[in-house]
């Protein structure tokens, strides 16, 4: 008997083993990843904030077995229902939820009124207390304003994930199969009722007092939750804010870790090939006699060519056409490996002194493709190609990965190379090729290639840096020896004068009003003196198609320098010297203008302004003096004779009545309208940059990109 | 009767002058004052007392007294002796008896010109008549058109009658307001204020004789009438597709006009400046008198000698310009590019004969002579100025000077003040 009974034990075990196996197995089964987790219907998510909160969804549930979804809404969206309904929309029409009981949470954050609603569905229901998640819905909003829609959302998932790690660590909530489970439980339950039906006799006092004892233990464990988790909710949001703190720039700027792995979907949803480097990086020639032996088949399915992903040691600058020394090369790629470590894309230099037969867009996007370069699943990135073929030179900027293209906008383009050509006309390679990498840094960190790091957060207060540089050439106006004199003269006249004078140049505000621009510099990097931190800022605003634009402000007790004309009259006319005489000379002047200006409290005027200005006075004087002797000659009150009557005419005796009025012909006259003139006047420039919003190279893969010849 | 006319003192026989201050006739021995009408009244009463004592002296005497009056003219002309005649045997007719000319070219009504004025200006020097002074006796010429004078010797006033008399007589006369001393005060004021006069130009010594004149207007009144037709267009614009279009309407328009002018005055002496004339006025006809030849007493006067001809077309080319001017602005307005095209309008015109009192005197300066007059009635004086060109000159470099002085002096402060 006591074998038998053995028996069925054993087999009762196996089969529970077996069935929560299926289960588990089954239980891979029960989420659909058919859909975005987080949906941003604000519009104001990057598709990387989109794609790290969908991990954090799936990481979420693959960890729970609780399903999550995050949906940001403007409020409109709501408008004939309720934001409760709308996540019981989504969760459900979108078949979200976990098992057949389709469990999980569905949080809906609603950008523009800061307001959330978690929908717990499922066994989600009662996992969380109510008021942790009344905490969430309440905390979540705050870090909108520094970190926009992305911020919420996510502070929503990781203090979901925070106090569902707590309590599974805490045992409050198990992770558990539910064949395993329920085969677990029935085959003690069988357990329990053979032991019974052995004889042995539980009295239902003793199983009375074990029952109460545990209702006890669970109440005072339930008034212990409660007194801690008020102080836990505290220490929670300091630890949130600085984990979205981490997150955020993390996604922002993917580390090593990021790259190479399958973190979204794929353009053919499949995870690309990585083969081992190659010994040497492929240009001209030989890249065309290696994509030549690729097979067609993997050109016509669009794939990228598994051929490798460039590691570190492999170089970002290839200087075929000799334009850079060896340690401008050296510093260069070092500059372009920290910056792929801070934007995430990874940015290449190509010269050479030819493309081979082929256009610049795509020997730039094939040495691009074909060497490996390239950041994350998309191979964020940018090639710039400069060509010295002595019959086609020229460069072309080629992107790739759909964050890197959709920054790379005709009009960001254009900036862009106008001030690559500057430096490619003056052959100052160099410069020009360091200037184009922290412009593009700039673009895909900031949105902007002219939006400065200073541009962006929080001002800091009461800040000053007397070791910042008062010249700010990132308007590349001057030659480093000119910047150098005007720092000198500029410092001179601050000492002197006890305010900080400070020259910035740039190639325009990055749509940025101008006050704002001007105060963000000066207290960004610290400039001003005294406690009232005096200071003059000349800002001179000057792409290379149009004339310098110049602004001057004071800032603190320089104030009293501006009034009447003169900081106007120094505007003007740094403006007609730098347009007429260059920048330098321009700027030169300028420094001596405001010194008259402080001293003085004018600015002086040239002599051919005081001649214009007198010639108009006598001539105005001639003029005047015309009117006067005219008045005095018809005072002469000269005699003449008389021709008319019509002072004689008698009152009321005129009559003058209309017989006919008898229409003989017309005659009719067609003009053509004069036709419309073009839209912008910097779309009239002649040096306007080739800009292609998309193209494939050798490979396949789709490119954007821009380019001039010089 | 004697055509020569003194105006003697019924008291005292003194010489009686007209006083354009009050308006009075005044003796300059007793200062016997009166009114032209009162003088009037008072003279025909002497006369017709004085026709009673040569009738009773004729019929109790038996010879006739000879009227001494020896005319040297080798043969009278129609004018004079209808002039004499006039005089001789009956009062001038009143005005309102004037034998109307029916002219169908003229269309002038009023003055019969034809045999008189013509006639008047072809007297030369060797037909002018001579007359002599009652009080002296003295040989007194007068040119053809004067009707007033001084005698040269005694200094009395004459009148010659028969120069206003009949068909010669005036229909009204406007008596001087302004006396001789005003005139000085007058000059002064007018002179006033132009700068541009050489220096010394208005001096004391350098205005001549000033002379009170009374000269020959015709007073003109017209209706003009007519049907006239002239050409205008209408323009319009609008859009029509990629082209602006131009439309332009022609059209005849036909007007029936009519309107009055009353009071043109045009001078009728050959000897005043035209222009002078027509910028002295205007003269106020509503204060006008009818005709005494005592208003003249103590002033010269002349009477008409410009042509029939030259008057009529002044009067009529006046009239027509401004009632064509004024027709075609009041009856083509919404109209552009407006022409005449035919039709023309018609003057009737009427003239009434009057003289106006002025002062004229002359300047002289650098050798030249220059020619003012002065309304005796308004005080407003007119005259052909001369223009200094260095004055000129000076005057108009001292504005640039002044005017760019100021201008930079300003412009420098303003720099310095950092504005």
């Amino acid at each position: 008997m006591r074998k038998d009974r053995k028996k069925i034990i054993m087999l009762l075990l196996l089969l529970a083993l077996v069935l929560g196996s299926a289960l588990s197995v089954y239980a891979d089964e029960n989420w659909s990843e058919d859909y975005y987790r987080a949906v941003d219907l604000t519009e104001n998510l990057s598709e990387a904030q989109r794609n790290d909160l969908d991990s954090g969804c799936i990481e979420f549930m693959k960890t729970y077995h609780l399903d999550c979804c995050l949906l940001a809404v403007p409020t409109e969206r709501y408008a004939d229902s309720s934001m409760e309904e709308l996540a019981g929309g989504m969760f459900t029409e979108n078949g979200f939820g976990y098992g057949e009981g389709k469990d999980g949470f569905s949080i809906v954050y609603d950008a523009e009124n800061g307001a959330e609603v978690i929908l717990c569905m499922g066994k989600a229901q009662g996992v969380i207390d109510e008021r942790y998640l009344d905490f969430i819905k309440k905390t979540v909003p705050k870090y909108q304003e520094e970190y926009g829609t992305y911020g919420p959302l996510y502070a929503s998932l990781r203090m979901l994930s925070k106090e569902m790690e707590k309590l599974t660590e805490e045992g409050s909530y198990r992770i558990e199969d539910e064949g395993a489970k329920a085969a677990g439980e029935s085959a003690s339950e069988e357990l329990v009722s053979e032991e019974d039906t052995s004889g042995e006799d539980i009295s239902e006092e003793k199983a009375a007092g074990a029952d109460a004892q545990k209702e006890d233990a669970k109440d005072q464990e339930a008034q212990k939750e409660t007194l801690d988790a008020d102080a836990d909710l505290t220490r929670i949001d300091h630890q949130m804010a600085e984990q979205i703190r981490e997150m955020a720039e993390q996604i922002e700027n993917p580390t090593d870790a990021d790259t190479g792995t399958d973190t979204g979907a794929e353009a053919a949803g499949e995870m690309p090939q990585i083969q081992p480097n190659l010994d040497a990086i492929l240009t001209g020639q030989e890249l065309y006699d290696y994509i030549e032996k690729v097979p067609k088949a993997d050109l016509t399915r669009g794939q990228t060519d598994p051929q490798t992903r460039a590691d570190e040691t492999r170089t970002r600058v290839v200087d075929h056409a000799d334009l850079l020394t060896d340690e401008e090369e050296k510093r260069l790629d070092a500059r372009l490996y920290e910056i792929r470590k801070e934007i995430g894309t990874d940015l290449v230099v190509l010269t050479d002194t030819s493309c081979y037969g082929k256009d610049r867009s795509v020997y730039a996007a094939d040495f691009y493709d074909y060497n490996g370069y390239g950041c994350g699943s998309r191979f964020e990135g940018a090639c710039l190609l400069i060509c010295m073929d002595p019959n086609d030179r020229g460069f072309w900027t080629c992107c790739t990965g759909s964050h890197t293209k959709n920054a790379y906008s005709y009009a960001n383009a254009n900036m862009m190379d106008d001030m690559l050509y500057q430096y490619a006309k003056q052959s100052r390679f160099q410069e020009g090729i360091t200037d184009w990498a922290e412009n593009f840094r700039r673009l895909i960190k900031n949105g902007h290639p002219f939006c400065y790091d200073w541009m962006k957060g929080k001002l800091p207060e009461d800040f000053t840096d007397p070791g910042a540089p008062r010249i700010v050439d990132d308007g590349h106006l001057l030659w480093p020896d000119e910047a150098d004199r005007l720092r000198r003269t500029a410092k001179e006249l601050s000492d002197i004068h006890g305010t900080d004078i400070v020259i910035h140049t740039c190639y325009n505000t990055a749509e940025m009003e101008l006050a704002d621009y001007e105060e963000r510099f000066v207290r960004a990097n610290g400039y001003g003196k005294g406690d009232s931190r005096s200071a003059i800022l000349i800002t001179v605003e000057k792409n290379p198609d149009y004339m310098a634009h110049v602004y001057v402000r004071c800032f603190g007790d320089a104030k009293a320098f501006d009034r009447g004309v003169g900081i106007s009259r120094l505007q003007s006319r740094t403006e007609t010297l730098i347009s007429d005489n260059g920048a330098f000379e321009g700027l030169d002047a300028c420094l001596g203008m405001t010194d008259s200006l402080i001293r003085k409290g004018r600015v002086p005027r040239s002599t051919l302004s005081w001649a214009l200005s007198i010639a108009l006075e006598l001539v105005l004087g001639l003029i005047l003096a015309g009117i006067l002797l005219g008045r005095a000659k018809k005072r002469m009150d000269t005699p003449k004779v008389e021709e008319n009557a019509e002072p004689y005419l008698v009152p009321g005796t005129l009559s003058v009545q209309n017989l006919k009025d008898s229409y003989i012909s017309s005659s009719v006259s067609k003009t053509r309208k004069p036709s419309e003139s073009s839209s912008s006047s910097r779309s009239s420039s002649s040096s306007r940059s080739s800009y292609s919003s998309s193209y494939s190279g050798s490979s396949g893969r789709s490119h954007s990109g821009s380019g001039r010849s010089f | 009767m004697s055509a020569l006319l003194e105006h003697k003192c019924p008291a005292c026989g003194g010489t009686m002058v007209f006083r354009p201050q009050d308006g009075l006739l005044q003796c300059e021995y007793c200062d016997t004052k009166m009114s032209v009408e009162d003088y009037a009244k008072t003279q025909a009463e002497n006369t017709h007392q004085m026709e009673q004592e040569e009738t009773a002296a004729q019929e109790a005497a038996a010879g006739q007294t000879d009227i001494q009056q020896d005319v040297q003219a080798p043969a009278p002309t129609d004018m004079q002796q209808g002039v004499q005649a006039n005089t001789q045997t009956a009062p001038s007719p009143a005005p309102s008896e004037k034998p109307e000319q029916d002219d169908p070219n003229s269309q002038l009504s009023g003055f019969d010109f034809d045999s008189l004025t013509d006639q008047a200006s072809d007297e030369t020097a060797a037909n002018l008549p001579v007359y002599y002074c009652v009080s002296c006796a003295a040989e007194v010429i007068a040119p053809a058109e004067q009707v007033a004078l001084s005698c040269p010797y005694c200094g009395n006033n004459i009148v010659l009658t028969d120069k206003v008399s009949g068909p010669l007589r005036p229909d009204a006369i406007i008596p001087f307001s302004i006396t001789s001393d005003q005139v000085a005060a007058a000059v002064k004021r007018y002179y006033k204020g132009k700068v541009l006069l050489p220096k010394g130009f208005f001096g004391a010594s350098s205005i001549g004789n000033i002379t009170g004149v009374y000269l020959p207007f015709w007073v003109f009144d017209g209706k003009v009438g007519g049907t006239v037709t002239y050409t205008g267009n209408k323009t319009s614009h609008y859009s029509e597709g990629n082209y602006n279009v131009t439309e332009v309407k022609h059209y005849y328009l036909s007007r029936k006009v009519s309107m009055q002018f009353q009071s043109i005055p045009i001078d009728a002496s050959k000897k005043a400046d035209d222009a002078i004339m027509d910028t002295v006025g205007p003269f106020d006809i509503s204060k006008a008198k009818p005709f005494d030849m005592a208003y003249m007493a103590g002033f010269t006067a002349d009477r008409f000698d410009v042509k029939k001809s030259a008057m009529k077309q002044k009067a009529n080319t006046r009239i027509i310009n401004s009632a064509s001017r004024i027709a075609m602005a009041r009856g083509t307005a919404g109209y552009s590019g407006v022409r005449h095209s035919k039709g023309n309008l018609n003057a009737e015109l009427s003239a009434r004969y009057m003289l106006f009192p002025l002062y004229l005197f002359e300047l002289q300066h650098e050798g030249k002579k220059y020619p003012f007059a002065m309304n005796g009635q308004t005080g407003k004086v007119a005259g052909k100025l001369p223009i200094d060109k260095a004055v000129s000159r000076a005057y108009f470099w001292t504005r640039v000077g002044v005017t760019g002085g100021v201008l930079i002096l300003f412009s420098v402060i303003k720099y310095l003040l950092g504005f």
